[in-house]
Parts: C-alpha cells; structure tokens; sequence
C-alpha cells in the first residue's frame, strides 16, 4: 500500500511510542554525542567567564580557584570531564569508522560499549588525578 | 555552507582534530604541571606558542560547535522560525564566549 499513487503521496509511518522503542547502542552512542555536544556549547558562557576571571589579575586568579574548592564545583567539574571524555572518545570512534577503522559490525558495536561504560571511568580517573 | 554539503563536513572533521589534540595539552598541563599561581597561568597561557594554539582553538571550537548545533537543529526543529531563533540565540552565545575567551588569551600576551 505505500506504493505512491499519482499526486497522492504516502504517508511516512510514526513510530513514537517511547517505551517500545528499542535503539541500538550505535544510535544511543549518537544520541548522546549530541547531548554532550550541545551541553558543552551551553557551558561554553561560564567557563568563558571563568578563563577570563583567571587571567584578570591575582584577585581573579584566587577567586577562580576558590571556587574550584567547593565541592559543588567539583561536581559539576566531574561531569564537564565525562561530557568532554565521552564526546572526545565518541569522536575519535566516528572519525576511525570514517576511514573505514572498525566499521564492521560486532566492532562498532564493541567500540560503541566501550566508550559508553569507558567514558565515566575515564572522567573519574582523570577527576581524581586533577589537583 | 548550505548548498554544498562537503565543506562542512571537512571542516566539522578538521576542527575536531585539532580540539582534539588542544584537549590533551590543556589537560595534561593540568594533571602534570597545574598552575601555582597568577604569574605562572599567566606566563602559560601568555607563551606566543601556547597563546596562538588557543586562538586557533577558540576558533576551531566557535565552527565546530556552530556547524555540530546547525546539524542538530535541522534534524530536531522542523519550524523554521523556531530554527532561526534557536540558531540566532546559540550563535550570540557562541560569538560572545569567543570574544571573551580571546580578549582573555590576548590580556595574557600582552600584560604578561
């Protein structure tokens, strides 16, 4: 029936129903690529204002790393790191897959979990290294 | 940039490199070298090296971001007016993070 009759065209199916859809980890990969992208672009205001503060002079400079001791900081520094690892590493998995690196898929689909479970513990780590 | 699909599509690829690359020295010099003070964050980010690599990156990141939020926008916000103002609103965002972060680069090269 969706064969196109003339000047009726027909119409795409919707499928919407959220708690049936059951998206591969490639697409949730990509999905969250995008969220962390657009999540970044928006953090973009204050940590602008913060590399400025630092830079104005050694009152700004203290207060910047002042902040950087309160533990609410600290946090929203923890997942500023797992924003940044996942889209990094998420980024580098597309780039290989452009030049045909682990495009096969049981590959792609293993890079795709590692990055998923990988990025939170690279976050971690490398907050834990960070003085 | 909207006729020709290629460009963007580069220039996403390139761009990405590079942040790439700028997010490995920025935290490598913060897990194996941080800052003790002022002067010393100054100097840094001052060095003309390092001062021209954040310019280029402050750059890369302004047509990263922009080309990557066109993508999403197109694919999530059907009404253009809606997209339009959505673009208009990110790119002032975006175009006024910048010019901040320059002015701050610059402030540290010519002060320090």
């Amino acid at each position: 029936m969706n064969r196109p009759v003339a000047g009726l065209r027909p119409k795409p199916p919707v499928f919407l129903d959220l708690r049936r859809i059951r998206l591969p980890i490639g697409a949730i990969l990509s999905i969250l690529h995008r969220i962390t992208g657009v999540a970044m672009i928006l953090a973009l205001v204050p940590l602008a204002w913060l590399f400025g503060r630092s830079l104005q002079g050694p009152q700004g400079y203290a207060a910047v790393a002042g902040l950087f001791d309160h533990w609410a900081m600290q946090g929203l520094l923890l997942v500023a790191l797992w924003g940044l690892c996942h889209h990094l590493l998420a980024g580098i998995r597309h780039l290989l897959i452009d030049v045909d690196v682990g495009i096969e898929k049981p590959a792609a689909r293993a890079s795709a979990w590692g990055i998923l479970f990988g990025g939170p513990v690279l976050a971690l780590l490398l907050w834990g290294m960070l003085p | 940039m909207q006729n020709n699909g290629l460009k963007p599509w580069l220039l996403q690829r390139l761009t990405a490199l590079y942040l790439a690359v700028w997010a490995l020295v920025i935290l490598g010099k913060f897990l194996f070298a941080p800052p003790e003070s002022f002067a010393a964050w100054q100097g840094w980010v001052g060095t003309p090296l390092c001062a021209t690599g954040f310019l280029i990156a402050i750059l890369a990141l302004l047509g990263h971001a922009w080309i990557g939020l066109h993508e999403v926008f197109i694919d999530y916000l059907h009404d253009w007016r809606i997209r339009i103002s959505a673009l208009t609103l990110f790119g002032l965002l975006l175009l006024g993070s910048g010019l901040w972060l320059i002015r701050a680069v610059l402030s540290a090269t010519l002060l320090g």
